[in-house]
C-alpha cells in the first residue's frame, strides 16, 4: 500500500454503465506523485490524437494527491482531460472539500468515460458507488443541483462537483464547480462532464487514509499552519484574498486593462478587494468546510441591498481583473453579480471575461453590430454583460459563438479579429501582465494547457517572493535568469498540482525543505528538495510529451503578438513589450527541447525516468 | 529631531487624511515608522500621486502619501 492514498480508483465507463475498482500504482506515484501528474499518465495512454474531446472516446480523471485529507493547506484535487478549449492536455485544480471527501469515500481519484443516454450522476458514498438518475437536474443551475442533491441524499455534508447549464450546453469554457462555489474554471473540463451527460460528482465518507509517520506530521501541521501568519504573503491573503491583490497590481501596470491596450483604469478603487470588504459586511473562511487552513483567503461579502440574502462569495483577484478592469467595469456590486452568475451557470470568469472582452472590441471595431446581439455592448457595461453571460451558458444568438471560446470565435466572426483574441493554445488568458513581468509571458508560451498563471507563478519571483532554497535570492532581471525562474516555477508548480497542495499555502509562506519533510512523512518516500523539483520536471515533461503525442506544434507556443508589437503608451509599463522570441529561444535550450519540433531529447526522458513509450 | 509633516491615507479609507511627523524621510524607513505607529500589519507600498514609491526614494515635507496593503494573490 502507499500511505497517504487508499490505494483504489474508481472506474466508470458511463456507456455500458459499468463500474469497477482499479488499484493505484505504487510505481506512478514514486514517478508522478498523485493528482495531476497520476491524472496525466493515466491520459498519456488512454487518449489519442483522434479522440474528440466531447465524444464518449475522451476520459476525464478526478484526481486527488497525498497532501489531501492528510494534511493542512491542501484541499487541491485536478480535473485532467483532453481540453475542448485547446485539443491538448485540459487541466484544473480546485480547492474547497470535494477532494477530502473523496478519500474520505475510500478512493483517491475516478476515471469516467464513455456518456450516459439520460442525464445522470455518480455518488460515491462510504466505499459504495453508484450511478444515479438526474434528469430531474438538469437544466438546473449550480447552486439548485448541490442542494437538491444533499437534500435527496438527506445529507448536508455530501460534496458536490457539479456542472451548470453551460457544461450541458457543451460551452468550451465552462467550469465544474464543487462546494457550491469553488471553480475547477479552466480548459472546459465542465463541457466534458456535460457530454457525458454527467450532471455531477457526490462525494461522502468518514475513513481517513493512512499515512507513514503521524506523530512527526502533526509537528510539521503545526509549523506550517502557524507559517502564513509570520509571513507578509500570508497576512495579505488572509486579510483580503486575492481580490486584495487588484490595487497593488493595477498601480504596477500588473492587470489587463480595456482587453489589454490601455495602461490606466480610473474606477479601480471602486472595485478593489479592499474597497469591497469595506463597502459590505465580510467575512473569511476556508475554501472548504473540511479544510484545515490558516489563511482562510476564501472572503464572502453580504450584499442585502441587492436581495441576496447568503453569503456571496467575492470575486477573486481574476475575476476582478478580467471582469473588471479588462472590460472596464468599475462597478463593484456588478462584478459580484457577474461573478455570482458565473459560479451558478458554471462558466470560468477568467475564460469568460477574456472572450468578452475581445467581443466588446469587435463591437467597437464594427465587427459585432447591435442588431447582432439585440443590445449595445460598450466597455463598462454590466447589465450587458450579465445578458451576455447568460447568452453564452445557454449558447443564445451570438452566445453561441462566444460559448466556442475566443480562439474559435474570432476564426468564425472575421479573421482580422484574431489579431486582438487574447490566448494562447485557445485558452484565455489570465490577468498577469506579459508587459510587466516577463517571464509570466514566458510562463504562458510554454505552460502545457495554455494561458495559465498557475503553472507557474513567475509574477511573484519578479515581485520579489524569492526560492532562495533554489538558488532564488534574488529579483530576475535578465533574460537567462528569467527562463531559469520559469523552468524552477514550472516544475514546482507541476509538483504542487499533484500533491494537493494549496499554492497560496506554499510560495512565500514556507519552504520547500520543510515540503519535502511533509511529504516523506506523508508517503514515506525519501524526499529532498531536488527530488521535489525533479518530481515536478518529470509531470512537465510528461505533459508535453502527451500535448505533442496530441499534435501540438512549436508554433503554438507563443504569446498574442499585442504584447510584442504593440506598447502601451501611458501608466506604470508604458512603451515595454515582452521580449518572448529571446524568451524562448533560450528556454528550449535549457529545457532541452529541439526548436524546430518542440520534442525534448531521448537523453532528457530516460534521465528522469518516463516510462511512457513514444511514438 | 523632525524632518518632515506629511498626510497620510491608508488604503481604501481616502476620506480621511492622518497628518503626521517623521524623522526620516526615506521612503523604506518613513514605511517602517508609518506601520510601527499605526500599527499596521502585512505589506505596504507607499504611493505618491497614483505612484508606487521604491524603497530608496525620499519623499518631502508636506507630501500626501497613501499607504496601500499589497496582497500577492492568483
Amino acid at each position: 500500500m502507499v500511505f497517504g492514498f487508499n490505494g483504489r480508483l474508481v472506474y466508470v465507463d458511463l456507456t455500458k454503465e459499468e463500474i469497477r475498482v482499479t488499484e493505484l500504482k505504487e510505481d506512478w506515484c514514486r514517478l508522478y506523485v498523485g493528482g495531476s501528474g497520476y491524472a496525466t499518465r493515466l491520459l498519456y495512454d488512454l487518449v489519442s490524437r483522434e479522440t474528440e474531446p466531447l465524444s464518449p472516446d475522451n476520459v476525464l480523471v478526478v484526481m486527488t494527491g497525498p497532501f489531501v485529507d492528510t494534511f493542512p493547506v491542501s484541499p487541491k484535487t485536478a480535473f485532467v482531460t483532453k481540453s475542448p478549449l485547446t485539443g491538448y492536455l485540459g487541466k484544473s485544480i480546485v480547492g474547497g472539500s470535494f477532494g477530502a471527501m473523496l478519500k474520505r469515500a475510500g478512493f483517491d481519484g475516478i476515471i469516467l468515460r464513455g456518456a450516459s443516454e439520460k442525464p445522470v450522476y455518480l455518488a460515491i458514498v462510504d466505499g459504495q458507488i453508484e450511478i444515479r438518475d438526474a434528469t430531474h437536474l438538469w437544466g438546473k443551475d449550480v447552486l439548485e443541483t448541490s442542494r437538491t442533491i444533499k437534500d435527496e441524499l438527506s445529507n448536508q455534508k455530501v460534496k458536490v462537483a457539479a456542472i451548470g447549464p453551460a457544461g450541458e450546453n457543451l460551452v468550451r469554457i465552462a467550469a465544474v464547480i464543487t462546494d457550491e462555489r469553488r471553480a475547477a474554471g479552466r480548459t472546459g473540463v465542465g463541457a466534458v462532464m456535460g457530454s457525458k451527460k454527467l450532471k455531477a460528482i457526490v462525494a461522502y465518507g468518514s475513513k481517513k487514509v493512512r499515512v507513514y509517520d503521524r506523530e512527526k506530521l502533526i509537528h510539521l501541521m503545526r509549523e506550517h499552519l502557524g507559517a502564513p501568519l509570520k509571513s507578509p504573503r500570508g497576512v495579505g491573503l488572509r486579510s483580503y484574498g486575492t481580490s486584495g491583490g487588484l490595487i497593488g497590481y493595477a498601480l504596477d501596470g500588473n492587470v489587463p486593462i480595456k482587453n489589454w491596450t490601455k495602461g490606466v483604469f480610473d474606477k479601480v478603487d471602486n472595485i478593489t478587494g479592499q474597497t469591497l470588504q469595506k463597502v459590505y459586511k465580510s467575512r473569511g473562511v476556508a475554501c472548504g468546510t473540511e479544510v484545515v487552513c490558516s489563511i482562510q483567503c476564501h472572503k464572502e461579502l453580504q450584499v442585502s441591498e441587492a436581495g441576496w440574502d447568503e453569503w456571496e462569495k467575492c470575486p477573486e483577484f481574476e475575476t476582478l481583473a478580467l471582469m473588471g478592469t479588462n472590460l472596464m467595469i468599475g462597478d463593484g456590486r456588478a462584478l459580484i453579480a457577474i461573478n455570482r452568475l458565473c459560479d451558478r451557470l458554471g462558466l470560468d470568469t477568467i475564460s469568460t471575461g477574456g472572450t468578452i472582452a475581445w467581443a466588446m472590441e469587435a463591437y467597437e471595431k464594427g465587427f459585432i453590430k447591435t442588431e447582432d446581439l439585440g443590445f449595445e455592448l460598450k466597455w463598462g457595461d454590466g447589465e450587458a454583460v450579465l445578458k451576455l453571460i447568460e447568452m453564452i451558458a445557454y449558447r443564445r444568438g451570438l452566445g453561441d459563438v462566444l460559448a466556442e471560446g475566443v480562439k474559435r470565435a474570432s476564426k468564425k466572426i472575421n479573421p482580422e479579429t484574431e489579431k486582438f483574441a487574447m490566448h494562447v493554445k485557445g485558452l484565455e488568458l489570465p490577468a498577469h501582465h506579459p508587459r510587466r513581468y516577463h517571464s509570466i509571458g514566458l510562463a504562458y508560451a510554454t505552460s502545457n494547457i495554455g494561458a495559465s498563471h498557475l503553472q507557474g507563478m513567475t509574477m511573484l519571483v519578479e515581485r520579489g517572493i524569492l526560492l532562495p532554497e533554489y538558488g532564488i535570492s534574488e529579483i530576475p532581471k535578465d533574460i537567462e535568469s528569467k527562463v531559469k525562474v520559469t523552468i524552477i516555477h514550472q516544475n514546482l508548480c507541476a509538483f504542487l498540482d499533484s500533491a494537493g497542495l494549496c499554492k497560496f499555502g506554499v510560495f512565500g509562506i514556507i519552504d520547500f525543505n520543510k515540503i519535502a519533510e511533509e511529504y516523506t512523512a506523508i508517503t514515506g518516500f525519501k524526499t529532498t528538495k531536488e527530488d521535489i523539483l525533479e518530481a515536478g520536471e518529470r509531470i512537465w515533461y510528461l505533459e508535453r510529451l502527451f500535448n505533442l503525442k496530441l499534435g501540438l506544434r512549436v508554433e503554438e507556443d507563443v504569446l498574442p503578438k499585442r504584447f510584442i508589437e504593440e506598447p502601451l503608451d501611458e501608466g506604470p509599463i508604458k512603451g515595454v513589450t515582452c521580449p518572448i522570441n529571446q524568451l524562448l529561444e533560450l528556454f528550449y535550450h535549457y529545457r532541452d527541447l529541439d526548436p524546430r519540433t518542440g520534442h525534448p531529447s531521448k537523453e532528457k526522458i530516460s534521465k528522469l525516468g518516463l516510462d511512457i513509450e513514444l511514438d | 529631531m523632525c524632518l518632515a509633516i506629511i498626510k497620510v491615507k491608508i488604503y481604501p479609507d481616502l476620506k480621511n487624511i492622518i497628518v503626521t511627523e517623521v524623522n526620516t524621510m526615506l521612503v523604506k524607513e518613513v514605511l517602517e515608522v508609518l506601520k510601527a505607529s499605526l500599527r499596521l500589519q502585512g505589506q505596504y507600498a507607499v504611493v505618491k500621486n497614483g505612484r508606487i514609491l521604491s524603497d530608496n526614494e525620499y519623499i518631502s515635507d508636506q507630501d500626501e502619501i497613501v499607504l496601500v496593503p499589497i496582497v500577492e494573490g492568483g
